[in-house]
């Protein structure tokens, strides 16, 4: 995916799922996403994006004592983050639905 | 010890098992963080979130381009626009006036040290009366002024300072800062020669010690009590 600031969205979108399914911490986090197929994905993409969904009170973390080095930043949904998942879902499935009926004849037509 | 300091010596400790290579890489980010106008304890959070990136990637032996991508300043703006740092907080208030007092007290010690026990040695007695003249008032702001924009400056401009070092042209912002710190000096003299005589009034040291003393633990105190938001 090139486009950067579709991308953002979309990946905090994702990063809210993934974190939803079960605590995780950033490298395992950039591994999943990297293994759904977003494969430009490094943690210098996602960590941004995950201090901000922390800011806006979407996440919070615990650190934890990790293998090696540092203490490891586990992340976990709060409630807040549980709604804006829903909505952002809610609006995935919308947006969809829509594009998908803009570009059905795009370039020759049906493809699925 | 505060929560901020603890975590700064935290960040040094552990900084201290990065590879040189990453060491570079690791001290011009946090340079550049540290000058961004983000709160300081927020700021050594994300340093030490990325200190943790940076270790977790050397054991896994993997290079800091594929963590964090080949452009460090483009990581670090992304974090800062993540953060969304306030143009105006009580808390980074305190602590520019913490460094102030800091800089007032340093300036009055040289002083003490460098013109006032000299003269003391030579007429063989004790003198306690701090002079507060035009010249000192108008250098202590020169200085203040100065050292903050030097420490703006090169935070700012890590990045740049480092590729140019790789391409052999670092000399060039030595030699820069070093004409303009001369030029600096060079001018706090002349101020001090032609405005020392004008002197607005003396205090006694020891009241001046004690209060810059109680200033200093009194911002700290109020900064610590402050959130962070």
């Amino acid at each position: 995916m090139k486009n950067p600031q579709l991308l953002k969205g979309l990946l905090e979108g994702c990063i809210l799922k993934l974190i939803s399914d079960g605590e995780t911490y950033g490298y395992e986090l950039v591994e999943n996403l990297k293994k759904y197929g977003f494969r430009d994905i490094s943690e210098g993409t996602v960590y941004p994006l995950l201090l901000r969904l922390k800011k806006n009170k979407l996440l919070y973390s615990q650190d934890r004592e990790s293998p090696y080095g540092p203490k490891r930043k586990y992340y976990y949904l709060s409630e807040e983050g549980e709604k804006e998942l829903e909505s952002f879902y809610q609006t995935w499935l919308e947006l969809r639905n829509v594009i998908d009926l803009i570009f059905r004849d795009y370039k020759g037509g049906e493809q699925n | 010890m505060s929560k901020l300091d603890d975590l700064i010596r935290k960040n040094n400790e552990l900084s201290k098992k990065l590879t040189p290579e990453n060491d570079e890489i690791y001290t011009n980010i946090v340079c550049y963080l540290r000058v961004s106008g983000l709160d300081e304890l927020e700021t050594e959070e994300i340093i030490h979130d990325i200190l943790g990136m940076f270790l977790e990637a050397q054991e896994r032996g993997e290079k800091i381009e594929q963590v964090i991508g080949d452009d460090y300043q483009a990581f670090c703006d992304s974090i800062i626009e993540a953060a969304q740092p306030k143009r105006f907080s009580w808390r980074r208030l305190f602590s520019d006036l913490e460094i102030v007092v800091i800089v007032i007290a340093l300036l009055c010690l040289l002083d003490i040290v460098l013109l006032y026990l000299p003269q003391m040695f030579k007429q063989g007695r004790l003198i306690l009366d701090f002079q507060v003249s035009l010249g000192y008032l108008i250098n202590t702001a020169i200085i203040l002024l100065a050292s903050v924009s030097i420490f703006k400056y090169i935070g700012k401009t890590s990045f740049k300072y480092s590729k140019e070092k790789q391409q052999g042209h670092g000399w060039k912002q030595f030699v820069l800062l070093w004409v303009i710190m001369s030029c600096i000096v060079a001018l706090l003299g002349l101020i001090r020669y032609i405005l020392n005589p004008v002197v607005f009034f003396s205090v006694k040291i020891y009241y001046l010690a004690a209060v810059l003393v109680v200033l200093y633990i009194l911002l700290r105190a109020v900064k610590e009590k402050l959130p962070v938001n």
